[in-house]
């Protein structure tokens, strides 16, 4: 059994790991954008841009959800009360 | 079933984390004295600058750029073991989705490093995310990378918690408390397996297109110039075929000696290495076509430029590389595969080295001959590696086993869950899911003559 203390120093750990995840995903949303923006404002290869902008930019934003998804599901169910009820240990 | 009973049940698994020989630190001190040697090289040119390497006008890109390649082909292993058996419910894949997983991660690092050696100035790095223009591909390739390299993260993660839960139950002190940050408090409850397995499914999915962009827009940095025997509309197709080929080749290495190593007789299997080694057959020939297909044409085209970066490679100062990977990648893998006596363990073990050989020295008669017989009036250049270029080479792929042999140490290098899943659950699905591909007892019934309704002609 864990002492509640470190637990909670555990789960800081583990937020603190997916807020650095989410921080690079967005930075390179945001570098996307902005790399899309300038080739629109000075007409440097603009449909280039766009076309892989369209393709990362969702990527990116699917890879978010689905990390904060796991990362919630897995988390909250240990803090959600009667949450060693039904475990199938695998 | 408890964790201490899982951990007797699979406990040849968790051997290679609880125990450590004597040689394996042998290894370890080999390898870091080669990836010293390399840091030396790596800092004696950026002390005195690109010229201590073998590159020059018009050949601005040699080793470096093959390694480059050579390692994005390699990272296919993940993709295509891992995710596009999984997605077609190939059972067999359940002891060695993590070793490809695991090289996908590794060698991507080794890939984008060996571009950052090539530039000489590292800190120009920053110069792409400052002043990015899609106009060029090698931004494209910095792109499909950096989205491949998260989603092969993702990927080898998910499938890792449940493994790194047993092991957090199982250790104490420093190690105990990593795993529990890593676990994110996994107890195997339904509702938590029901989230990753949704998890694992679309990113085996959506790693799949990822993973075959990322070397059709590496084939584009070479294909989107009007260098000779580079601007090739077939050039995407071909290095993906060629990744895949090679990524399969590493992956039967990997297997083989992690089989001899930790004892894992019983987990890899012959039929694993009999079933790569079809694939590997299979890439083979489709290798061998598109390597045809690419020479034939330039052959009967028959333009001056062309023509002299072809002859370079087949009669030239580069025939015995061309030939060497003909035989690497053709001749020796072929002839071992095809037939199912040879296409054993051992079997597979030489044609796999053989084909890494093979693709490297195909990466490299790619990338050298055309720059060394440009379109544009140059002097016909010479490119010799000097010992810097060699001796970082070798540092690259020192510090990658280094890396691998240190993950082994770490983590179950076979994914524990999946192989007890499919002990418990997969063998009952899958004679179900067979069932399904045949017609139904009722339907069969209404086809045999025997049981024809009366009057009815069939």
């Amino acid at each position: 059994m864990i002492p509640s203390k470190e637990k909670e120093i555990i789960h800081a750990f583990q937020f603190l790991i997916y807020i650095l995840f989410c921080i690079f995903a967005l930075f390179v949303i945001l570098w996307i954008s902005k790399s899309v923006y300038s080739a629109w404002i000075y007409n440097d290869a603009p449909i280039t841009a766009t076309v892989i902008g369209v393709v990362i930019i969702p990527l990116f934003i699917l890879f978010i959800i689905l990390v904060s998804r796991v990362f919630w599901a897995l988390v909250r169910e240990d803090r959600s009360p009667g949450s060693d009820e039904g475990i199938r240990r695998i | 079933m408890t964790t201490p009973e899982i951990i007797n049940e699979d406990a040849v698994l968790f051997d290679p984390i609880f125990r450590t020989t004597r040689q394996f630190y042998a290894i370890v001190i080999i390898l870091l004295a080669i990836i010293g040697w390399a840091v030396f090289a790596y800092l004696w040119q950026i002390k005195n600058g690109l010229g201590v390497t073998g590159l020059n006008r018009p050949i601005y890109w040699g080793i470096y750029i093959t390694n480059f390649v050579f390692f994005i082909g390699v990272s296919h292993a993940g993709t295509l073991i891992s995710a596009i058996l999984r997605l077609s419910q190939a059972e067999w894949r359940r002891s060695i989705t993590r070793m490809a997983e695991v090289i996908t991660v590794l060698v991507l690092f080794f890939g984008v490093g060996n571009i950052l050696i090539d530039l000489g100035r590292p800190d120009r790095l920053f110069n792409v995310i400052r002043h990015s223009r899609f106009q060029s591909p090698l931004l494209w390739d910095v792109t499909s990378i950096t989205t491949y390299l998260t989603a092969s993260t993702i990927y080898l993660y998910l499938p890792l918690i449940p493994d790194i839960a047993l092991l957090r139950d199982r250790v104490t002190g420093w190690r105990r408390w990593i795993y529990s940050v890593l676990a994110l408090n996994w107890k195997g409850t339904e509702k938590q397996k029901h989230i990753l397995e949704w998890a694992i499914s679309i990113m085996a999915v959506v790693v799949i297109p990822i993973a075959v962009s990322v070397h059709t827009v590496v084939s584009w940095v070479f294909a989107m110039t009007v260098q000779p025997m580079w601007h090739s509309t077939i050039f995407g197709p071909y290095f993906v075929a060629g990744a895949i080929f090679s990524g399969i080749a590493a992956i039967i290495t990997a297997m083989v000696i992690i089989r001899k190593i930790y004892r894992l007789e019983e987990y890899l299997r012959p039929v694993h290495f009999n079933n790569l080694g079809i694939l590997l057959l299979v890439m083979t020939m489709l290798w061998f076509y598109f390597t045809f297909a690419e020479y034939l044409t330039t052959y009967y085209g028959n333009e001056p430029f062309h023509m002299t970066v072809f002859y370079s490679k087949v009669t030239g100062k580069y025939a015995p590389h061309f030939w060497a990977m003909v035989i690497f990648c053709f001749v020796i893998p072929f002839s071992i595969l095809c037939n199912s006596k040879t296409r054993t363990i051992t079997g597979t073990f030489i044609a796999s080295i053989s084909v890494n050989i093979g693709m490297w020295l195909e990466r490299f008669t790619i990338v050298v001959p055309s720059l060394m017989n440009p379109r544009l009036p140059y002097e016909r250049g010479i490119y010799n590696p000097t010992w810097v270029e060699w001796s970082i080479m070798a540092g690259c792929f020192a510090a990658f086993i280094l890396l691998y042999m240190l993950f082994t140490k770490m983590f179950p290098i076979v994914s524990i869950w999946e192989v007890r899943e499919g002990r418990e659950i997969a063998v009952d699905e899958t004679v179900k899911r067979i069932v399904t591909y045949f017609p139904s007892e009722k339907a069969v019934i209404s086809i045999n003559p025997k049981e024809k309704p009366q009057g009815e002609d069939l």
